[in-house]
């Protein structure tokens, strides 16, 4: 009998102490507390800034890098096409003598 | 003491070594021409040294036969350099500039071809010859109101060459091996 006292007692509804759903609710409120230190945040900037800049870098590089290739293929064909034409002239001025 | 007899001795084997390996690529020009481009209606200026030829073959297409053809044309070339002027009027450049360019060939250089017009276009083509190889070639066109040079350094094949011109679309004409001029005139 005595457990079904302790047992009644144990599980009899009782209210919350004064002021109790304004603490849960102002702990909800309040944003979390970050624990990263200021260093770990500062050398994960750094290795963010880093990375984007060489990705940065890098795509520009490969920017010039191709118009440059693309300048001077097309500088290539012009130069070819003119000695071509001029090989030309003398072919046909050797073919006709 | 050493270290300044060292450099002498670097510099010595350098300034030795330099001739030889321009030798072995032919001979790159002096084609500059700056009264000519100020006076120029429309100018053509192509500097392609080894290293922007390598660069232009990388990016030429192996799905067109133009460029197909070009990639085979440069390989092993050291350098292709064009100058092209032209002109609104007749006579308003100096002709003598391309007797500018030819005293600048050495003993090696060979006039192959020489085309010589009146009215219409002068074509001199010489070519650089070590023993049976060409390692440079040289393109003067000198038309009434235009002016072309062409320098190529490196072995030029000049089958390729020809061949290049009909991959180009322009018609391939057969050479019987003569030149209208002789063949082993040199600088003249």
């Amino acid at each position: 009998m005595n457990l079904d006292d302790d047992l009644t007692r144990a599980l009899a509804r009782k209210s919350a102490p004064d002021g109790f759903a304004d603490r849960v609710l102002s702990r909800l409120d309040t944003p979390k507390t970050h624990r990263t230190s200021l260093f770990t945040r500062i050398a994960a900037a750094i290795v963010l800034t880093a990375a984007l800049g060489g990705l940065t870098a890098h795509q520009i590089i490969e920017h010039r890098r191709n118009e440059e290739g693309e300048r001077a293929r097309r500088e290539l064909m012009t130069a070819l096409h003119i000695a071509s034409a001029k090989m030309r002239v003398a072919q046909r001025a050797v073919a006709h003598d | 003491m050493n270290r300044i007899l060292t450099n002498l001795l670097l510099t010595l084997i350098a300034a030795l070594a330099l001739p030889i390996t321009a030798s072995a690529q032919g001979t790159r020009l002096n084609l500059d021409f700056p009264d000519m481009a100020a006076k120029a209606s429309e100018t053509v200026d192509v500097t392609l040294d080894g290293a922007m030829l390598r660069l232009a073959g990388r990016f030429l297409s192996s799905n067109d036969p133009d460029e197909r053809a070009a990639r085979e044309m440069i390989n092993g070339l050291a350098g292709i350099y064009v100058r092209s002027y032209e002109f609104d009027h007749e006579g308003e450049y100096d002709k003598s500039q391309a007797e500018r360019i030819r005293q600048q060939l050495g003993p090696t250089w060979k006039k192959i071809v020489k085309v010589a017009s009146r009215t219409r276009e002068d074509v001199d083509i010489y070519a650089d010859t070590r023993g049976d190889a060409i390692t440079g070639l040289l393109i003067i066109s000198a038309e009434p109101k235009e002016f072309t040079v062409v320098n190529i350094v490196g072995p030029v094949d000049l089958e390729k060459l020809a061949a290049l011109e009909g991959q180009f679309g322009i018609p391939h004409i057969h050479r019987d091996g003569k030149h209208k001029h002789g063949k082993d005139d040199r600088n003249d």
